[in-house]
């Protein structure tokens, strides 16, 4: 009961956050000085009538004043139609189905990455606190902070693909291949550069955040108790530190969704990656409202789930919250 | 085990909170730290298991069955020869079972058997083992640590102030279940600051006054007007109990 309680109030706050981020986004690109139609003819626009620019905005409905452009998108939406993408010429949703696997795919393998090696690294710098060890993987973390993402994705590209030709130079499929022969590992081939890219800032900020997690830990009580019992090293660390540490770390990490999207925007601009951040950043400059609004809704999505499951995480990790006792 | 001259003092200025303490102690035998609150007498139990602070530092030796314990040996004798018994409830993992918990310090063959063995000793319930730390009353927390040190074999324990919190039942039952230790032929160091509970129980009482022991005394010099008592401290200490004289009024010494 108090689970269904626990749904309905998360749904509606869901709710309401969609509809107030999909109406600023909307007010934002009103405001916007960029036209549609001229986006959308480019150069020729010199060649286009005043009659035709009238018939083309009348063919996308953007005659009609901004309140009702929203209201129409809203109740499309409610009927499950994201609208056509005045871009690709082509319905909203499929146009981000496929980027939305890319993405995923990309995010997916930075989250993980970025997760692992985090609590890894991180872990050695708080058993080894103050050590040269300690200060060499900060100090790494430190620098990882202060890189500018996209910057690194230059440097990766510059060394792995064009000096060592290891992987190649962007997209997310082989060139010159029917898009049904391209398989699962050359779209996982392809991701690893962005992926990378992606991760190794996302290391830095778990590796920190596991650090001072598991260094809170260690001072507790019962570690000193633990020692006092003879557990030491890789022994206490498992039995005490780790279990303790982790589940509030992973929580942490699924929090930085929003970075992670943030990221995997720049990520994907620098590697021609075909995925929903650089259609974003297309949707924006050439004033594709449908297409931008519905993925900012995705992401909006996309950030609350990775929030959602923090909190229950959170929830979930402490017996004294699972086993609902009082919770001092 | 034998103390010799241990001094505990701040790394930076030097300060000694234990001053040359000097303290040894034998197998079945149940000797108790009394001192104030704040004394650092807990401090003693850390610098037994070289587990201080780092801001604190150590000199002085200690010895257990005629070697000297250095950071290395004292390492493979934790849990196994030495155990403590801590003083806060916190001591146990919150994420982890009190059975498990229980088991840390088993070697034994067959682990559930033994430790059904001590459950029942303690008088405590089986459904406990699957419970969290923090479903347990204040009084089964203290057993469950008492029983920790238990199951082991160690042959020292130190007790870090077992029994503050306890109601006069449960102090019995505890001061009962702390003298299993001597039954077993094990040796006991309790710290505490409960002069009460110390004469109850100990075999010798040492005394700690600002940073120093000033009297180890059989229990038995305890008694009558506490003629056999050498130091003025010990002396108002055994006179301030309520049965005697009564001439302080911090029975306990809070």
């Amino acid at each position: 009961m108090q689970l269904v309680r626990y749904l309905i109030k998360r749904s509606i706050r869901l709710a309401i956050l969609l509809v107030a981020v999909s109406f600023l986004t909307f007010l934002l690109v009103s405001l916007s000085p960029i036209d549609p139609v001229r986006a959308y003819i480019g150069a020729e626009m010199l060649t286009v009538s005043p009659e035709q620019r009238e018939a083309i905005e009348a063919y996308w409905g953007l005659d009609q004043s901004k309140p009702v452009q929203y209201w129409q998108w809203v109740k499309s939406l409610a009927t499950g139609d994201l609208g056509t993408s005045l871009l690709y010429r082509a319905p909203v949703a499929d146009v981000i189905a496929d980027r939305f696997l890319s993405s995923f795919l990309l995010m997916g393998l930075a989250w993980l990455l970025a997760g692992l090696l985090g609590i890894v690294i991180g872990s050695v710098a708080a058993m080894r606190a103050n050590t040269w060890v300690d200060r060499m993987i900060r100090g790494y973390c430190y620098l990882l902070l202060s890189t500018p993402g996209f910057w690194l994705g230059l440097l990766l590209l510059m060394i792995f693909s064009v000096w060592l030709g290891l992987f190649p130079v962007g997209l997310s499929a082989p060139v010159g291949v029917v898009s049904s022969e391209v398989t699962v590992l050359d779209r996982v081939y392809h991701a690893i550069l962005p992926a990378l890219t992606l991760s190794i800032i996302g290391v830095a900020n778990v590796c920190l955040h596991t650090r001072e997690k598991l260094l809170d830990i260690l001072n507790q009580p019962f570690i000193l108790q633990a020692k006092a019992n003879g557990f030491t090293g890789m022994k206490l660390y498992f039995r005490h530190g780790f279990r303790n540490m982790v589940l509030p770390a992973v929580s942490v990490h699924f929090a930085s969704f929003g970075e992670l999207f943030g990221g995997a925007i720049l990520s994907e601009q620098v590697f021609s990656y075909p995925g929903l951040g650089e259609a974003i950043v297309e949707a924006g400059l050439n004033g594709d409202i449908p297409l931008l609004l519905a993925i900012v809704l995705i992401s909006a999505c996309f950030v609350f789930i990775g929030n959602f499951l923090a909190d229950v995480l959170y929830q979930w990790i402490d017996p004294r919250l699972r086993k609902g006792g009082d919770q001092s | 085990m034998n103390i010799q001259q241990l001094t505990i003092q701040h790394q930076k200025t030097n300060r000694p909170i234990l001053d040359q303490l000097s303290l040894s102690i034998q197998k079945g035998e149940i000797i108790s730290l009394v001192g104030a609150s704040g004394s650092g007498k807990s401090l003693l139990a850390q610098a037994i298991f070289n587990l201080l602070p780092k801001s604190l530092q150590q000199t002085g030796e200690i010895y257990y069955q005629e070697n000297l314990l250095t950071e290395k040996t004292v390492k493979s004798l934790r849990g196994k020869e030495i155990v403590l018994i801590p003083q806060s409830l916190e001591a146990l993992d919150p994420l982890m079972t009190v059975g498990k918990q229980m088991k840390a310090l088993i070697k034994k063959g067959d682990k559930e058997h033994y430790l059904q063995k001590i459950i029942n000793q303690l008088g405590l319930r089986t459904e406990l083992l699957k419970k969290y730390p923090f479903e347990l009353s204040g009084g089964q927390a203290r057993r469950v640590l008492v029983a920790i040190a238990l199951a082991s074999e160690a042959n020292l324990v130190i007790a870090d102030e077992p029994t503050p919190g306890l109601d006069e039942h449960a102090l019995r039952d505890m001061l009962q279940l702390l003298t299993t230790f001597r039954t077993e032929n094990r040796a006991l160091l309790m710290i505490t600051h409960d002069f009460q509970a110390a004469r109850e129980i100990s075999d010798y009482i040492a005394v700690l006054y600002q940073g120093e022991i000033v009297e180890v005394a059989p229990v038995t010099a305890f008694s009558g007007k506490g003629v056999h008592l050498k130091h003025a401290y010990t002396k108002q200490l055994w006179r301030s109990l309520p049965e005697n004289d009564f001439t302080t009024v911090n029975n306990r010494l809070r």
